[in-house]
């Protein structure tokens, strides 16, 4: 059976070795195993419950002006422009438009700010909430991005302290919804998805690709009765499968050690598999449709290079809030922002459309993906398109032109 | 001017070439409209014929012609495509593999066309020039994995992989990995590999390049027992292969046919024309510009040569051509530059 033998040749591979001890590795680093640790206890009165961000315009305006105006005095700036750490110094003149920014807040002119920045000046009387967060966003792009002043990222200096009741009411959405096992299921999907399984598959993809170019079986194959239909579908199924297949054991796995620690309630066992094919599936399809494709449109693994900066720029697109966490175009959701809600229930629940829009949108995206691989192949196959040489032409020919011009 | 000059030649090729190229978009729109359809059936293309008939066959890579308006049938049996490197054969064969898309012309393979590719693929057996398979894989493996792909049932797979790997003396090594075979060995799995699918047709180029001497014959006479039930294509530019296996021939010349008939009328071409004699080697760099020397061997300060002239010459013997010398004057006829020869061929 032609599934069978394409599904050995990946998991006889080398690369499969190295995804299945990455995938392991990366979810033990970030305790997916070691779930027995939080158990979800049924809130009593007087307990502390953890707090929760708020849009507090309150706690928000002051907290982050004094952020602010600490960062102005010391012009060195945090930020995480593309997800990595950045410090940034601002020049005279940007020091200048700060000020300016600063003064909008405070009311006090730029050119005292400049001079004396040691005294904080409070908030200026009547500044409202909306203005304010206009400030924060010019402050913001000042600082090329990235920062906590962003209009998405404020939230982070608003808090308040979840109440008995709220915690009872999220302790009973688990109980009745998740049956509990479907928390730790999404806490699994989301480390699995961002960190493996929307960038490592694409490496599978690239490796069952080029075997036929690396053992010159592309003519063998390509003279033979079998459709392109047929080839590519199988291989891309080949693909899914070999990476779904140590993601359910583990998934199993890290469910498994937490079902002892709700006796007697009632449990979903089958969430871990309802989960890995919901969430993580679409992922995975998307990422090795897109390695399929690219890999046979250039005979090259340019297609690791594409996916590593999509998936860099996804896992760093934010997952402070709930509207980027499921944003429609998101690669991987997230799911891990909450504070002492390791659940977020409401937040699953209250997003639940657009996470499914997103999914299905994700496999719709994969499945046109694979069907333009069918395309590319059959042209192969017929000699209509050459590949790596047709490719290597194109961007021989684009730096010819730019030589020409340089010259 | 020197220089200029030559720039002005490369113009005048750039231009002849895209103007020959124009020039058969022109023809090949003609043509098409002359012959649709059921026009075919008037050259007697059959479903139950049983030969490859090529009519005004063109390949072109960007203005280059691979392929020029070839026209060919094809019997049962082993035929012989011979021709130096580059002289168009494996455009030929992977055009008839459905591996490049013609540009011009018709081909039906056993009555079939060539644009029905998936019946193509069916009837057809293809050893590549660089024929290689998964190194890891074990010989049974590789040939079941390739049985898939052609879609033969399991059972019959089986069957096909056993009865195959015992023909071509391979059945010892069913279980070693493919990359543990000889070179040798490995060629003779590419036959039983396109055998597979019990083709009507078995294409095999460049096959023997790079065997020893042993194996080669071993090869020669696989490929003459294979064709005793269906046609098989010999694409090569050695020679001896083709003398030794082959009753009808092609001669492919910068994507030109040279020729095509029996290996006994080539040779007719050539009788008379082929004298050996014996000369002092100071002699040999005049003999060399006078006649087209095909082969020689020195013997200590005495040369031995072999050359073809087209009136008898003094101190010269007549002798019996070979297909060697018969493929060489044909070359020459047609244009073909000495030193080209030389270089380009591997006979």
């Amino acid at each position: 059976m032609l599934f069978v033998r394409e599904m050995k040749k990946v998991m006889c591979s080398v690369a499969y070795l190295l995804f299945v001890v990455i995938l392991v590795v990366a979810l033990y680093s970030q305790g997916v195993f070691h779930f027995g640790k939080d158990v979800l206890e049924e809130p009593q009165p007087g307990q502390n419950y953890g707090v929760r961000n708020v849009e507090s315009p309150e706690q928000i305006m002051p907290a982050a002006y004094d952020s602010l105006w600490w960062e102005f005095t010391v012009n060195q700036y945090t930020t995480y422009p593309i997800g990595l750490y950045k410090i940034v110094h601002l020049n005279e003149t940007e020091k200048e438009q700060m000020a300016q920014i600063l003064s909008r807040l405070n009311g006090v002119d730029k050119t005292k700010l400049l001079e004396s920045p040691e005294e904080m000046p409070p908030l200026r009387e009547g500044l409202t909430y909306e203005e304010f967060k206009r400030c924060m966003d010019e402050a913001d792009r000042l600082l090329g991005g990235g920062s906590e002043y962003a209009p998405n990222s404020l939230i982070g200096f608003g808090t308040e302290d979840i109440t008995y009741e709220e915690a009872k009411v999220e302790y009973q959405l688990v109980r009745d919804k998740d049956k509990f096992t479907g928390g730790y299921a999404r806490l699994f999907c989301d480390y699995a998805g961002a960190i493996v399984l929307s960038i490592l598959p694409v490496f599978l993809a690239i490796v069952l690709c080029l075997k036929d170019r690396r053992a010159r079986m592309e003519e063998l194959i390509y003279s033979r009765r079998a459709s392109s239909w047929k080839i590519v579908w199988v291989r891309y199924a080949a693909v899914l499968a070999s990476v779904m297949l140590p993601v359910i054991l583990l998934s199993y796995y890290s469910n498994m050690k937490v079902w002892g620690l709700y006796k007697g309630l009632k449990l979903d066992y089958l969430a871990p598999l309802k989960y890995d094919f919901g969430w993580l599936l679409p992922s995975v399809m998307v990422t090795a449709a897109l390695g399929m494709l690219l890999t046979e449109l250039t005979g090259t693994p340019a297609a690791a290079a594409v996916q590593c900066l999509w998936w860099f720029m996804d896992i760093n697109a934010g997952y402070k809030d709930v509207q980027s966490s499921y944003a429609l175009l998101r690669l991987a959701p997230r799911h891990n922002a909450g504070i002492n809600s390791r659940f977020r229930i409401t937040d699953f629940l209250g997003n639940f459309n657009r996470l499914v829009q997103n999914r299905l949108l994700m496999a719709g995206i994969a499945l046109a993906l694979v069907a333009l691989t069918v395309c590319v192949y059959e042209w192969k196959r017929r000699g209509i398109i050459g590949g790596r040489k047709r490719i290597k032409g194109i961007f021989t020919g684009i730096f010819s032109r730019k030589n020409e011009h340089a010259a | 001017m020197g220089r200029i000059g030559r720039h002005a030649d490369n113009l005048f090729d750039l231009v002849d070439k895209k103007l020959k190229f124009i020039r058969y978009a022109f023809y090949n729109k003609s043509r098409r409209a002359l012959y649709s359809r059921p026009v075919k059936k008037e050259r007697g293309i059959k479903m139950d014929d049983s030969r490859i008939i090529i009519t005004g066959l063109s390949k072109f890579y960007g203005s280059k012609q691979a392929l020029e308006h070839v026209d060919l049938v094809i019997g049962q049996g082993m035929f012989g495509l011979l021709g130096r490197n580059g002289a168009g054969k494996t455009t030929l064969m992977k055009i008839l593999t459905t591996l490049l898309r013609k540009n011009d012309g018709e081909v039906s393979i056993c009555g079939v066309p060539l644009e029905n590719a998936k019946e193509i693929r069916r009837i057809v057996g293809y050893l590549p020039q660089d024929f290689s398979m998964y190194p890891t894989m074990r010989v049974e493996e590789a040939m079941d994995y390739l049985g898939i792909l052609s879609g033969i049932a399991p059972g019959e797979r089986r069957r096909r992989t056993e009865q195959l790997l015992r023909r071509v003396n391979l059945y010892g090594q069913k279980k070693e990995k493919v990359k543990a075979l000889s070179g040798g060995m490995k060629r003779r799995l590419g036959i039983a590999q396109a055998l597979l699918n019990d083709p009507k047709v078995l294409i095999v180029d460049e096959p023997t390049a790079g065997l020893d001497p042993e194996e080669r014959i071993r090869f020669r006479n696989l490929l003459c027992e294979v064709a005793e039930e269906r046609i098989v294509i010999l694409s090569t530019h050695i020679v001896g292969d083709i003398e030794a296996t082959c009753e009808n021939i092609a001669i492919l010349n910068e994507g030109r046919l040279l020729y095509s008939g029996t290996v006994d009328r080539l040779l007719g071409t050539a009788r008379g024309k082929v004298f050996t004699r014996e000369a002092d080697k100071r002699e040999l760099p005049r003999l060399k510009k006078e006649f087209h020397i095909t082969s020689m061997h020195t013997q200590g300060n005495r040369v031995y040569l072999r050359f073809l002239s087209e009136t008898p010459v003094k101190d010269a013997r007549l002798c019996e051509p070979n297909i060697e010398d018969a493929y060489m004057l044909y070359l020459y006829e047609n244009g073909a530059e000495e030193s080209d020869l030389l270089t380009g061929g591997d006979l």
